[in-house]
């Protein structure tokens, strides 16, 4: 082979290795073929995160919570099952969430762990359950018991929360702070026999792409 | 060494050719294999690293349209993304801060004007649901996301976020002085107290929002073009009274506030690595010109000694030397003969170059060729021409391969005033009229236009968007 033949094609070989690798289509990207579909437990950080509210926040806060308030004493102790309303947690932090969702876990994990020590009442129902009532009363249907009784029963506690949050964002991040709190309040002294809550904070940095 | 002249343009052009070739022929992306199946559906049919914006621009059509559930399904879905990046390393977005890559390529959530935006219009949908601590929630996030200006003074400056927060607050039974008073910090004008028994809440835009542009040599700076709107203010006649609406914020002035970022520090480097290679390309291509023209050197004949040259026809008419002349003037006789003499060798000159004539045309031509002079080759020459070259080449497609520019994707149906207002109205429909007004109060009888405010239930918030832009 002729010297500058040769020079040719070493150059493009030269060449060719350098400008290859950059045109492989999927190299260097983490995980080009996607995940498949995986089971997570609830209590466990998955692979998409937020610095808001997430699932594993959720099971953690109102499992404390839930122990929390079968320790007390007007739950332990109590010779009758108390009632207890729950009121719509209030959101204060930056997230858009689902207010109900820490409410609905924590009645979950109070009635399957307490035993019948408390009872909860379900004030979802109310217009449904006036208007069977009121059927009833009507005799447009059958009744089981004298509907003119007022048989609804009254709270002893109302259990509600409170959401919180401190939020921070600078060039190099975001940082976002969450204050779980939960009360019981008694119904007929508006005492607040107990009170607990939970604090998590949790910070990121997006890719300077988007910064 | 002799040799043929000129090949080195060949070789150059197949250098090109090679790196043309390699360059063009593969640099298929995962985007470009994306199997595409077109449904119709302008967010299902979107590329993934598109789908955040289509899904901003569907909301607001959708929102401009009354078609609410869908703006909110649109919106959710385009929050989450926005939340979802600090899940970890992103591939799309490291891919756009490389060399090769333009910024364009990395998934879009927009610049932080439009993301405030998006947190905006899904805060008053969640007002209408009656979510009024979600609706601040997302007031919240929205003046979060303008925070990341360069100056201080244009940080998380939205008057109309801090006031809905407030607003919000005030109407959840807590206390809104402090986000009041951070609206009022940042508003040019005086800014209504809250007015917590007012049960109709107006959220208005007029106008048309910035668009995004690149500049700079390579278009590796992003941009900002705005255009002023003609409509300054808006005023709304329902049950006797009136509302008005006066710009609270300005999406052009959010938008030219930012100052830099950090993907402008990126995108600069690129912008410099392209011009460096595009000068080392320039220079190395000069180079190999240069080099190429001193490939081959016409030989040099040594010059034949004069004595082995015989005289022609000149001897015969070799002229007398000059003292004889001067010495004894031309006879008559003499002078005749001379002339003579000189017109025969005229006509034997004349005679002569006919007959070359004749021969050099049934000369073949590579006898001709061979006539021409011959060329040596410098072997150290043509490979400096042939590596320089290759640099050339190589360098100038690295600076071609390098993508500087800047994202200009635009959320372009933004308004770009936006305002509010509230009045108390007992339940029931409501006849309205809502006109817009240019900067010297005067109506845009155009724009005018009448609506029915529908109050369902007087002690839950109603809320109503009015928009200049139908869709």
């Amino acid at each position: 082979m002729k010297p500058a033949l040769r020079l040719v094609s070493l150059s493009s070989l030269a060449l060719a290795a350098a400008l290859f690798p950059g045109c492989a289509t999927s190299s260097g990207v983490r995980n080009p073929s996607g995940t498949a579909v995986r089971e997570l437990r609830p209590d466990e950080a998955g692979t998409v995160r937020t610095t808001g509210v997430e699932s594993q926040d959720l099971v953690a806060v109102t499992d404390k919570m839930a122990r929390s308030i079968l320790a007390i004493p007007q739950i332990a102790r109590a010779q009758v099952a108390p009632r207890i309303v729950l009121e719509p947690v209030v959101n204060d932090t930056r997230f858009p969430i689902n207010n109900d969702i820490f409410l609905t876990r924590i009645r979950v994990q109070l009635n399957s762990k307490a035993a019948g020590r408390l009872s909860f009442l379900d004030r979802e129902m109310m217009k449904t359950l006036e208007r069977e009532r009121d059927l009833k009363r009507s005799g447009q249907v059958t009744a089981s018991a004298d509907p003119n009784v007022v048989e609804f029963r009254g709270a002893d506690y109302f259990l509600t929360g409170k959401l919180s949050g401190l939020s921070q964002r600078t060039g190099g991040g975001t940082s976002d702070y969450i204050l779980y709190a939960f009360r019981l309040t008694d119904a007929r002294t508006s005492e607040i026999v107990w009170e607990d809550a939970a604090e998590i904070k949790k910070e990121g940095v997006a890719d300077a792409a988007y910064r | 060494m002799t040799s043929d002249r000129p090949t080195f343009a060949g070789w150059v052009s197949r250098a090109a050719l090679g790196a043309g070739l390699l360059l063009g022929a593969g640099c298929a992306t995962l985007e470009d294999e994306y199997p595409v199946r077109f449904t119709g559906d302008p967010v299902q049919d979107a590329r993934p690293r598109d789908k955040v914006l289509v899904e901003y621009r569907e909301a607001l059509a959708a929102l401009r349209t009354g078609k609410y559930p869908e703006a909110k399904l649109y919106l959710d879905d385009a929050i989450r993304r926005i939340g979802g990046l600090l899940s970890g390393p992103d591939d799309a977005a490291a891919k756009a801060r490389g060399l090769f890559a333009a910024e364009g390529t990395k998934t879009y959530i927009g610049e932080p004007y439009e993301r405030a935006m998006a947190y905006y219009y899904r805060g008053l949908l969640y007002w209408r649901d009656g979510e009024v601590d979600n609706a601040r929630a997302c007031f919240r996030s929205a003046q979060l996301a303008d925070s990341e200006a360069e100056g201080a003074e244009h940080r998380a400056d939205f008057v109309l976020l801090d006031y809905l927060d407030g607003l919000a607050s005030a109407k959840l039974g807590g206390d809104g002085a402090g986000a009041l008073a951070r609206a009022a910090a940042h508003s040019q004008r005086e800014l209504p107290p809250y007015d917590v028994r007012a049960n109709v809440i107006f959220f208005t835009e007029f106008g048309s929002g910035p668009r995004k542009y690149a500049g700079g040599d390579f278009g590796e700076q992003l941009r900002i073009r705005t255009t002023d709107s003609k409509v300054r203010s808006a005023k709304l006649t329902v049950a006797a009274q009136e509302v008005r609406f006066l710009p609270w914020d300005d999406l052009n002035f959010q938008a030219t506030t930012r100052g830099g970022r950090v993907m402008d520090h990126v995108l600069g480097r690129k912008a410099v690595f392209k011009g460096g290679a595009d000068a080392v390309g320039d220079v190395a291509l000069v180079g190999a010109v240069i080099a190429a023209q001193n490939i081959y050197k016409p030989v040099e004949k040594k010059p034949e000694p004069k004595a082995e040259k015989k005289p022609e026809t000149r001897a015969e008419t070799k002229p007398e030397p000059v003292q004889d002349r001067k010495a004894e003037p031309p006879a008559p006789s003499r002078r005749l003969g001379r002339i003579e003499a000189i017109e025969a060798e005229r006509r034997a000159a004349a005679e002569q170059e006919k007959q070359q004539a004749a021969e050099a045309k049934k000369r073949k031509p590579d006898e001709t060729k061979a006539a021409k002079p011959e060329y040596e080759k410098d072997e150290d020459a043509a490979n400096l021409a042939l590596a320089l070259g290759a640099i050339g080449i190589f360098a100038k497609a690295i600076s071609v391969a390098t993508t500087p520019e800047a994202d200009t994707r635009t959320w372009d149906t933004l308004p770009q005033f936006l305002s509010t207002g509230t009045a108390a109205l007992p339940a029931g429909e409501h006849e309205a009229i809502l006109e817009f007004f240019d900067a010297g109060e005067r109506r845009i009888d155009a724009l005018t236009r009448k609506l029915t405010v529908t109050v369902a239930e007087p002690n839950r918030d109603t809320v109503v968007f009015l928009s200049e832009h139908p869709r």
